[in-house]
């Protein structure tokens, strides 16, 4: 996969609000990154931490009480926030398509999928209806599935079988990026397997852009070049795959590490992390890790933590100069235990 | 034993936090506050009925003169004017809230007792049970209601106990069958799987888990029912099956309309119209209001 | 108590739709049995059927030597003390109407645990220290709605172990909540299963929580056991041809090992319409004739490992 260094979608300081009745949820907090063309960006993190909310920001989908209070998104060199609603409408689905969370239950059961693709289709452009069917044969066969299926309604479909049935509907008026929010999530682990080979070989052959949220770190691994680490609205570190995934920089990275076994190599220990999730509505100013981080001190919560920009990407920690210390005591196990030694 | 302790102490919790948050629930829905004030309204004055009535309903009131006060419109004296027989129209429709509340909570806290507990029962055990109960339950809604309720006063005799009892024979079927489709959502989730996992009875899962999620529905039924049968019991009385001592407002209606007087004396006919309306509109309007908690997307955020 | 089989589980048949086929095994107390498979392979059926949520068709289930397939009432409730479940789901497994005060004297009120409400109030008390919630006093008016995902996850174990059971189900406890709480729950059941010395059944789809949970590993598939031994000996061996697919398709944290899927074709077949003979062969690459007509039995292959399937046929 030739990568371009042609920036197609770059996100600066971006911040979205929810405004509810006891105060402001700072949903995302003055989040910046870039994604470049043929490029795969994962958006790791739990619920909570803003990978939604800013999906629908990027695709101006918010709900009525989300505002979005600062930042820009430009779309090749175009900021999509400064965009009507015309444009928007053809940005959405041409440019820039949505694989959403639970999928399968997007897919409308009374019509037959042949059917819905040829709507989505002839919504964006005016071309014939046999034009248009014979587009969503060719989509249909990207993902694997019979063109006959077309003639299928959703209820027909295994839980996989939809899936790529959202898949090819994403694919359809051949975007530039697709944004896939925890697209197997719902499926079984072989499934699973089959759909993440399906995603790779299409990014391989169409050299598009893929934005893939999720919380499971090894989806992330088996697709994405980049991984932005969200956390409490904020991305905590930023930088190649292959370097966050063996020797992450932030410590809920590390934390994040240590939480996942593995069926392959030695059975290691289990690390957890105590506390919750963040809240987000009326936030300290501090880092929003702190509260559960071992290696926290004062400044921690108090002062939110500096860009540091690292070979790859940057990292928010006060104490990334320290990095290579952090690293050694998080494998031991007394670190997360909650009364904090003293690092 | 253990059920009867367990109601006890239910009651407390009902005082103590049912009071301070319903207050503030009812103020959001304009309608609903409506409909509860019309109803506290007749029930104040069903309570204190014997104090405000000037009047004996039942008795014929001379003038002077010693004429009968015949038919005569609203005055100082007689605020709803007097009926055919000089009786005060005012006293009558005082007294005769007795009869409509008495009726209609009466009848609607039987009707959901005994629809409720059934439904409970159909739903939870299924089978064979929810069968049998099922296809009576059909049958009974086969049956038409008023000729049933005017062949029970006939052959039981008039009287408020009787239209009470016809009134609860039948209308149990509706309730019922809604509250028998709420447990049968409920009984599969998961909840009640882990209290029969805990080692749960039957009748401790039915009534400690399953009955406190359906009481919202209940609720409803009570207001809508309340409403119901105070129509049924004007209905009866209009056909000459009500009670013949006491005053209620279908009486009136029965005698305005066998003394011919219908479009004569307005003010003899016209409220207890009015009051019908209003009580089984309130009933109606509270019951809208409590479906709410039953049902909470329809909550208004 | 020591190595007695706690649970003996035999030719287990529901009828019309076969979600469990004669499966068999047994698990000792202080022993974790894992429950591994794709959705519909039958797993949720059988945790319901050793809790006696569910009737088996055929079969028996022996628990402490006691024959509980067709018990009364009494003797259900008996047992019900004795095994107990953590679900999946810890936002519906808890009563939104009680307290968790109220949530967790419920087992102790049906098995008339405790003299004294005092006396029960302690017990509580102290469960909730074992779970890693304390101090009580902080949770035992609250309700669920108010707790987290875990948090709620946690109450779930305590209302399972309050009676001291001796046999606990663990059906996906963690697979709703966030990763990072995860580790904690999961080490949290690890603690008290040895603790308890308890038999454990632990059933997922994820096996690489299995692996660091459990002693013993069985893959079901279609309603049968393919393969059951030795936790590490089954991750490493793989014997049976769907459990070296299953292990493969896993993903793995490392980007420079990518999954390759390409040996198996196909999806799970419809439990209503089951391929004659072995369950599998319409999807394995190493099929060979007999799989086509006869089902494979099950052969130990090694000390207490078995295997169903006719590549190990010993003629």
């Amino acid at each position: 996969m030739i990568q371009n260094e042609e920036i197609l979608l770059e996100v600066k300081n971006l911040k979205t609000y929810y405004k509810i009745s006891t105060g402001i949820i700072k949903a995302i907090d003055n989040v910046s990154f870039q994604l470049n063309r043929g490029e795969t960006l994962g958006l790791i993190g739990e619920s909570g931490c803003g990978k939604t909310t800013l999906i629908k920001t990027i695709l101006r989908i918010l709900p009525s009480n989300g505002l979005i209070a600062g930042g820009i998104i430009n779309y090749k060199g175009n900021n999509i926030l400064k965009m009507d609603s015309k444009r928007i409408n053809k940005l959405r689905w041409e440019e820039i398509s949505l694989i959403p969370q639970s999928a399968m239950n997007s897919l409308d059961p009374v019509y037959k999928l042949g059917d819905q693709i040829v709507e989505t289709i002839l919504a964006h452009e005016s071309i014939s209806k046999k034009e248009a069917y014979k587009r969503s044969e060719k989509v249909f066969e990207i993902v694997g599935l019979g063109k006959n299926r077309l003639k299928d309604y959703p209820h027909q479909y295994s839980g996989g079988m939809k899936q790529r049935a959202v898949i090819a509907m994403s694919l359809v008026l051949n975007p530039e990026i697709i944004i896939a929010d925890e697209p197997t999530t719902a499926l079984d682990v072989v499934v699973q397997a089959q759909i993440l080979s399906k995603i790779n070989n299409i990014l391989e052959n169409y050299k598009g852009s893929l934005i893939m949220a999720t919380h499971d770190i090894s989806v992330i691994a088996q697709t994405c070049i980049k991984i932005a680490v969200m956390y409490g609205g904020k991305i905590v570190e930023f930088g190649k795959a292959q370097r966050i995934l063996k020797k992450p920089y932030h410590p809920y990275m590390i934390a994040m590490k240590n939480a996942f076994p593995s069926v392959i190599g030695k059975k290691k220990k289990l690390i957890s992390i105590s506390g919750n999730p963040p809240s987000l509505l009326n936030p300290s100013e501090g880092c929003r890790f702190a509260p559960r981080c071992p290696f926290s001190f004062k400044k921690c919560l108090s002062v939110s933590p500096n860009i540091y920009k690292t070979s790859d990407g940057y990292v928010t920690c006060h104490r990334f100069d320290e990095v290579d210390k952090l690293q050694y005591y998080s494998e031991k196990e007394e670190t997360w235990i909650q009364g904090k030694v003293r690092i | 034993m253990e059920l009867i302790k367990f109601i006890i102490k239910k009651r407390e919790l009902f005082r103590i936090e049912i009071i301070k948050n319903t207050i503030r629930f009812l103020k959001q829905d304009k309608l609903r506050m409506i409909g509860i004030s019309i109803f506290l309204f007749f029930l104040v004055i069903a309570i204190f009925a014997a104090y405000i009535a000037p009047y004996n309903p039942m008795e014929m009131n001379f003038d002077g003169d010693g004429n009968l006060k015949r038919l005569q419109p609203p005055s100082k004296d007689h605020l709803l004017g007097t009926t055919y027989m000089g009786r005060d129209v005012f006293s009558q429709m005082i007294i005769g809230s007795r009869i409509a509340l008495l009726v209609g909570i009466l009848s609607a806290f039987c009707v959901v007792f005994i629809g409720t507990n059934i439904g409970l029962i159909s739903g939870y055990y299924g089978g064979k049970i929810d069968n049998i109960i099922m296809r009576i339950v059909d049958i009974i809604y086969g049956i038409p209601f008023l000729p049933f309720a005017l062949i029970l006063v006939a052959i039981l005799g008039p009287g408020v106990k009787n239209i009470i009892i016809a009134i609860v024979l039948i209308t149990w079927r509706n309730t019922a069958r809604v509250i028998r489709s709420q447990v049968l959502t409920l009984k599969t989730r998961t909840f009640i799987e882990a209290a029969k996992v805990s080692g749960a009875g039957d009748l401790r899962i039915i009534y400690k888990y399953i009955a406190p999620n359906v009481m919202p529905l209940s609720m409803v039924y009570i207001s809508l029912t309340m409403g119901s049968a105070i129509m049924t019991e004007v209905s009866l009385s209009f056909l000459g099956y009500g009670d013949p001592l006491l005053p209620s407002w279908g009486k009136i209606l029965y005698s305005c309309y066998s003394s011919q007087a219908m479009f004569k004396a307005w003010w003899w006919m016209v409220p207890p119209g009015i009051a019908i309306i209003l009580l089984v509109l309130s009933g109606f309007l509270m019951g809208r209001g409590l479906e709410e908690i039953a049902n909470p997307k329809l909550r208004i955020r | 108590m020591g190595s007695t089989a706690l649970f003996k589980f035999r030719e287990n048949k529901i009828k019309y739709l076969k979600a469990v086929d004669g499966i068999s095994f047994t698990i000792d107390r202080g022993e974790t049995l894992g429950l591994a498979g794709e959705s519909g392979c039958g797993k949720t059926t059988t945790a319901k059927i050793l809790l006696g949520l569910y009737k088996p068709t055929q079969g028996k289930i022996l628990c402490n030597a006691m024959d509980i397939t067709n018990i009364t009432k009494k003797e259900l409730k008996t047992f019900r003390q004795n095994a107990q479940m953590i679900f999946q789901d810890p936002y519906e497994s808890l009563n939104p109407r009680f307290k968790i005060k109220e949530t967790l004297m419920e087992p102790l009120l049906i098995h008339k645990i405790g003299k004294t409400n005092k006396n029960r109030l302690e017990i509580i008390s102290r469960i909730l220290n074992d779970v890693g919630l304390s101090p009580a006093r902080n949770y035992i008016n609250r309700f669920p709605h108010e707790l987290s995902g875990g948090q709620r996850q946690r109450i779930a174990i305590a209302r399972a172990l309050i009676i001291n059971p001796v046999f606990l189900v663990a059906d996906e406890p963690v697979s709703m909540l966030d990763v990072s709480i995860r580790a904690g729950i999961l080490n949290l059941l690890k603690k008290l299963i040895v603790k308890n010395n308890l038999a454990g059944l632990y059933i997922s789809h994820d096996i690489s929580f299995i692996r660091y949970l459990c002693d013993r590993i069985a893959i079901m598939y279609l309603g049968r056991i393919v393969e059951i031994g030795r936790a590490e000996e089954v991750i490493s061996k793989r014997y049976h041809p769907y459990t070296q697919v299953l292990f493969e398709a896993i993903p793995s944290p490392d980007p420079n090992h990518k999954i390759n899927i390409g040996k198996i074709k196909g999806g799970v077949s419809d439990p209503i319409d089951l391929p004659e003979g072995c369950r599998f062969h319409n999807r394995c690459v190493r099929c060979m004739n007999i799989c086509k007509k006869e089902m494979p039995q099950s052969i130990e292959v090694e000390n207490n490992y078995w295997v169903e399937c006719h590549l190990y046929n010993k003629n």
